[in-house]
């Protein structure tokens, strides 16, 4: 399947990308996220949803942002994007893309940079395309909107190299048909040949492949790990779904009530859990690997944001919450930096993992 | 043991296009020549890929799709060839748990209202018991009595389909058909759901035929497995058989599909290409 490439095409594509994104090595950081916090203005009052959140995004790697719905994945994935704006909403912290701000900057400049420097896909391919135009003609778009000196027919030929790029066959044909004539896989090969037509350093990919079968969404993940090794992307991975962040990322953050609550590399996170939460998510999702006959729950749900507990905010969730302890005062983010953990029983607790 | 279901050559065609009559002029098979048991107690799982046929294998056991071909016989009667009102009588041995629970409960009704629906229907109790059952109902799942005059919106998807379950419960059925009654929900809240179901299923021997796409959980939580791909059954055995041995080249490709939930496996895993969709 992704086999299928036209090799010389390709390789002209590819190395343009290697040269815009040439002054950032590999392995160096591209997106630096420095407590970032967002506040809602909700019934409630002002409510934040994403408490302090730092994470650090090099180039070629992949960082798994995983946690429950109502965690703050989303909400941190929009707020590195620019795309929470309105009286209604406050995002303070710091936010640096290849060393440029990005928090504070004109809506024009991030307009610039959005689509070009960094890209993104969604969880429904089919909702972010627009049904009434051609899937070319709408990366052909993307191209002309930030390579203002392209011409109508270079700005196709590149949509139709993108195609090709992402693996759909006679992309030439394919490139004239309405989002309505591609299957789901299908249409989230198209986003992200969309995403990836002006060569980002950085793409987040915001539960890419929840609505897809498993088949196709092996071939999508593979697809995009092909890319992203041979592009050098930095890739945000949001996902709740830890059988994919395995697959996938090089590193982990978990999330819980909009804070960080564990952030390690993705062996340390399923063989050596340090947070109870992680350790929960860890037992309930099934394996097919293993025979069990039963699965953790973890009890309780995520509280709205106007409604967290005070100390831990997993406390009342946790099965090894102690009383004193756990329920109040700040709980930081400690450990060492290659195993951070945010839990005042991280050194006594002996918490179970994956088992090879 | 007789099995309590028994399904034979299930077939269903939809109309795709008509011609200038408004005959139908070109068909296709959502369900071609489906057949399996299910017995007591047991759980038999229906896998597959979307457009597979699923749903509508489950919707034609409780004769809400009408098959073009094929016999149901639930509890040892064939369901086809009764009438519609001996059929509806049915419906409180055998009931449904639907995927998303924000859409097949009324939002218009307090929820103690939606689980004594069934009871009105199917039983002669009065007011004064139907609200002590719905109320036990409710504990059972692991709602607290004071929710019982609250509206849907007022709870999170793991309670909904809790309280779905307890709906479906309601009437003390010997079957239910699950479709995809976790695959809207968050890994910790699908564990909650999902092990109710197991407790249930021990407590009172309940028969469930369980549709999902999600193998992991079906080889936790499934006895048989039936696997169908565009209509037609792939292959059929019990979680073993198909888990550990499997014979048909696309069930190996499903299995090979599923995430491995360990990084370091990562490398050593081959994917069978699966064909393009």
């Amino acid at each position: 399947m992704v086999e299928h490439t036209n090799e010389a095409g390709n390789t002209a594509l590819l190395d343009a990308a290697e040269e815009a994104a040439e002054h950032i090595g590999l392995g160096e950081t591209v997106l630096e996220v420095r407590d970032l916090c967002v506040d809602f203005n909700t019934p409630h009052g002002w409510s934040r949803v994403v408490d302090n959140v730092n994470l650090t995004l090099n180039r070629g790697e992949t960082l798994g942002l995983v946690g429950e719905s109502g965690s703050g994945k989303t909400v941190t994935s929009l707020a590195v994007m620019g795309l929470l704006t309105g009286p209604r909403v406050k995002v303070t912290g710091s936010v640096k893309l290849a060393g440029q701000e990005l928090i504070g900057l004109p809506a024009r400049e991030m307009n610039r940079l959005r689509g070009r420097s960094i890209g993104m896909i969604f969880q429904e391919p089919r909702r972010c395309l627009n049904p009434a135009f051609t899937v070319g003609d709408q990366i052909a778009e993307v191209v002309r909107r930030h390579r203002t000196d392209t011409t109508r027919k270079d700005a196709w030929a590149r949509a139709v190299e993108m195609l090709d790029l992402v693996g759909i066959p006679e992309p030439d044909k394919r490139a004239h048909d309405y989002p309505h004539q591609f299957s789901g896989g299908m249409c989230q090969r198209v986003m992200l040949a969309m995403a990836l037509a002006c060569e980002p350093v950085v793409l987040i990919a915001d539960e890419p492949t929840t609505a897809l079968d498993v088949t196709v969404q092996a071939q999508v993940l593979t697809l995009l790990t092909e890319l992203q090794g041979r592009m050098g992307l930095g890739v945000l991975f949001i996902t709740h779904d830890l059988g994919v962040v395995a697959e996938t990322c090089d590193r982990v953050a978990v999330l819980y009530g909009g804070q960080v609550m564990e952030m390690t590399d993705a062996e340390g996170l399923f063989y050596d859990p340090q947070h109870p939460y992680t350790e929960g998510l860890l037992a309930s999702t099934p394996d097919a690997q293993v025979r069990a006959e039963r699965l953790h729950a973890i009890p309780g749900t995520v509280p709205p944001p106007w409604n967290w507990p005070s100390g831990c905010r997993f406390n009342p969730r946790c099965t090894y919450a102690q009383a004193g302890r756990c329920d109040q005062g700040a709980i930081v983010l400690g450990g060492p930096a290659d195993h951070l953990v945010r839990c005042v029983r991280a050194d006594e607790l002996r918490l179970e993992g994956i088992t090879e | 043991m007789s099995p309590i279901l028994e399904v034979e050559g299930l077939t269903k065609s939809f109309v795709k296009k008509r011609n200038i009559f408004g005959l139908p002029a070109e068909r296709t098979h959502a369900v071609k020549d489906v057949s399996f048991t299910l017995e007591k107690g047991r759980t038999r799982a229906i896998v597959g890929e979307s457009g597979a046929g699923k749903s509508t294998v489950g919707r034609m056991v409780l004769r809400l799709a009408v098959p073009d071909q094929g016999s149901v016989s639930l509890f040892g009667d064939n369901i086809l060839d009764m009438s519609a009102s001996q059929a509806r009588k049915l419906r409180h041995r055998a009931t449904m748990i639907f995927q998303d629970p924000f859409n097949s409960l009324d939002p218009r009704m307090l929820i103690g209202e939606s689980v004594a629906e069934p009871l009105v229907l199917h039983t002669s109790l009065n007011r004064g018991e139907r609200g002590q059952k719905v109320a036990e109902l409710l504990e059972r799942v692991g709602l607290r009595k004071d929710q019982i005059e609250k509206y849907p919106h007022e709870f999170s998807g793991g309670q909904l389909q809790r309280i779905a379950i307890a709906r479906a419960l309601a009437t003390e059925p010997e079957l239910i058909v699950c479709d995809e009654p976790v695959a809207a929900l968050d890994v910790s809240i699908q564990a909650q759901v999902l092990n109710l179901l197991q407790d249930l299923q021990s407590e009172r021997q309940i028969s469930y035929l369980f549709i999902s796409h999600d193998l992991a959980l079906v080889k936790m939580f499934a006895h048989d497995v039936t696997v169908m791909r565009r209509g037609e059954i792939v292959e059929s055995g019990t979680t073993e058989q198909i888990f550990d041995d499997p014979q048909e080249t696309y069930t190996k490709e499903l299995l090979s599909a599923i995430p491995v939930m360990s990084p370091r496996r990562r490398a050593s895993r081959k994917t069978v290409a699966a064909p393009s969709a």
